[in-house]
């Protein structure tokens, strides 16, 4: 019974947010030019940020994986702390970070005038910060699982340690990187609090889907309503994406 | 090529110590027991581990030599069969082959043409575009060589080449390596902890015990005369250590054996093949210098024969017909009497 309590409580919210959508008003309201704007925004600075997180979060799982820096522990639990901290609490981390008072931003801005916070850039750094710890563990696992005796063969039949990583290694852990890198997307798109904190709720510059249908309860529940129905739509889209990992049956 | 190796590695409590030449045109086998290092041998000698001391020279080329050279994998002229083959899952068998000429920088063109003769050469030319997951161990054996030959190393260096195999395919995958490798004009060395794959594909045998060399020498010189029990063991031969003096060996741990190596004094070992013992149930008259008394320990039963033996001093092991057993009655605890020919043991200096 519990366990028909969970499930129950888990399905009814959204099904309570299809049943709610303003279906003849949906077209209407999505493409709307601030629903298209966020969207638009939406989707570039997940993408930035995904593109950003593999640039340098694939690697860095390499490293904690291969155990080549000294303290691998204490540098995966740092890793691993946007992942548990709430992300409002992400944002102001950043602000004093990379804000124009803040501890490396202050030299950004008085050595050459560049400013993160309230800009699209600061969307993608909030963005980045929150979603790159869902790929880097994610890939860490992939790499711990791939025995080194590929990596060693490739590099003793003359493969310098690029060609190695690109050939031998990412192949062979093709599905962690999919299901990393899907992750750190749907996390990226789904962002909201490190975002506002950071990079605050400007329409066209930084508010983003999340942060519209935040804005959208205060004037138009529907709006509200109908822009978490396509954020819903992506989800479930990801869901299938990932039909390997999550949907397996004992059976399959 | 030639390597000289002299160096050693520390890892949390092991240490590995090596100091010998592997001369080229010389197939070396590694012979040791499972934790002895040898695959920490082969690792090193590939460059995918340091060395904490010592220096490591290819030819001419220095490529490992403290503190501060340390020449990487990919930039030696090496060639690596994996104990488990590690090829590669995603790669087709023409494309694994293909892999490391393609490191090397040749064209997909020439490489392929490569891979497609070494193919050839080992008889697979049909297995280019399977996966390996598709091809039977035998056939991954073949390929793992291929591709380590398609580099043309002057070094070729293999991870227990024939364990992994059954029994029935390791014979015959054995003599196909044994045509690969006397075909192969480098330095070849190859670990393993089996002795006749060391008697039958080696020109040399370094024996490698906790970490360190314990004896070199030719396949028949080590039947002949092993040095240390784990050889001995190995060999099938009983191995008695001793002082020796006029042709007398004083055994350590007690007894005294007549040996006909009149000349030799001071530590020796002596080497008595359990087919040259005698058993008898009464104390024997005749010819044989040494006679001694014990008794069975244990009979095991082998092919064609029984291996039996016998606590005393010195300990032996004998090896009797199965005719013999029921003639004698053995069993586990019988009292029995030894004997051993002066001229059939061989005592050298240790």
């Amino acid at each position: 019974m519990p366990g028909l309590v969970a499930l129950l409580f888990l399905v009814i919210p959204l099904i309570a947010l299809i049943v709610q959508t303003p279906w003849e008003a949906f077209p209407k309201i999505i493409s709307s030019p601030e629903a298209l704007e966020a969207l638009r925004l939406s989707l570039v600075t997940s993408l930035v940020a995904t593109a950003l997180a593999a640039l340098f979060g694939i690697p860095m799982a390499w490293l904690l994986a291969r155990e080549v820096l000294p303290f691998t522990g204490l540098l995966r639990a740092l890793v691993i702390v946007p992942l548990l901290l709430p992300p409002v609490v992400s944002g102001v981390a950043l602000l004093e970070a990379l804000g124009r008072r803040g501890l490396v931003g202050g030299f950004l801005y008085d050595t050459f005038g560049i400013t993160f916070p309230f800009t699209t850039v600061g969307v993608v750094i909030a963005t980045t910060f929150v979603a790159m710890p869902f790929l880097v563990i994610t890939m860490e696992g992939g790499f711990r699982s791939l025995h080194q005796r590929y990596e060693d063969a490739a590099a003793t039949l003359g493969a310098g340690s690029r060609r190695v990583f690109l050939r031998i290694t990412m192949p062979m852990v093709a599905p962690a990187a999919i299901a990393g890198l899907v992750l750190c997307w749907a996390r990226a798109l789904g962002e909201f609090g490190a975002t506002i904190t950071f990079a605050g709720n400007f329409p066209g510059v930084t508010q983003t889907m999340p942060l519209a249908v935040y804005t959208a309860l205060e004037s138009d529940r529907s709006v509200a309503i109908a822009l978490s129905m396509v954020l819903l739509v992506v989800s479930v889209g990801v869901l299938v994406a990932l039909r390997g990992k999550y949907l397996q049956t004992r059976a399959s | 090529m030639k390597i000289t190796a002299n160096f050693s590695t520390i890892r949390s409590d092991f240490r590995l110590k090596i100091d010998t030449i592997f001369s080229a045109g010389t197939v070396t086998a590694v012979l040791g027991p499972n934790g002895s290092g040898k695959s920490t041998v082969l690792r090193v000698l590939a460059g995918l581990q340091g060395i904490d001391s010592g220096e490591i020279v290819f030819g001419d080329q220095v490529v490992n030599k403290t503190p501060s050279v340390h020449v990487a994998p990919q930039e030696r002229s090496v060639g690596v069969v994996f104990q488990d083959y590690a090829l590669f899952p995603h790669l087709s068998v023409m494309e694994n082959i293909a892999f490391g000429p393609r490191s090397l920088g040749l064209s997909k063109k020439v490489s392929q043409a490569r891979a497609q003769s070494q193919l050839k050469s080992l008889g697979i030319t049909e297995l280019g575009h399977r996966k390996p997951n598709q091809i039977s161990g035998g056939q991954a054996q073949r390929v793992a060589l291929a591709r380590a030959l398609a580099t043309e190393p002057s070094v070729l260096l293999l991870d227990e080449p024939l364990a992994a195999l059954d029994a029935q395919t390791k014979e015959s995958v054995r003599t196909e390596l044994e045509k690969q490798i006397d075909g192969f004009d480098g330095c070849v060395i190859f670990v393993t902890h089996d002795p006749l794959d060391a008697m039958l594909l080696a020109d040399r045998v370094v024996v490698l015990e906790d970490g360190t060399i314990t004896q070199e020498g030719t396949p028949s010189e080590l039947a002949a005369r092993p040095e240390t029990d784990y050889v001995a063991t190995l060999m099938g031969v009983n191995l008695i250590r001793g002082v020796a003096n006029q042709g007398v060996l004083q055994v350590e741990g007690g007894g005294v054996l007549s040996v006909p190596q009149v000349d030799l004094r001071g530590e020796a070992l002596a080497v008595l093949r359990p087919e040259s013992v005698t058993l008898h149930l009464l104390r024997p008259e005749g010819s044989a210098r040494n006679v001694w008394q014990g008794s069975v320990r244990a009979l095991t039963p082998m092919h064609d024969r029984i291996r039996v033996s016998i606590d005393a001093s010195p300990p032996v092991i004998a090896t009797i017909t199965h005719s013999a057993l029921a003639d004698l009655k053995l069993s586990v605890g019988t009292p029995i009497w030894v004997s051993a020919k002066t001229l059939t043991i061989e005592a050298f200096a240790k």
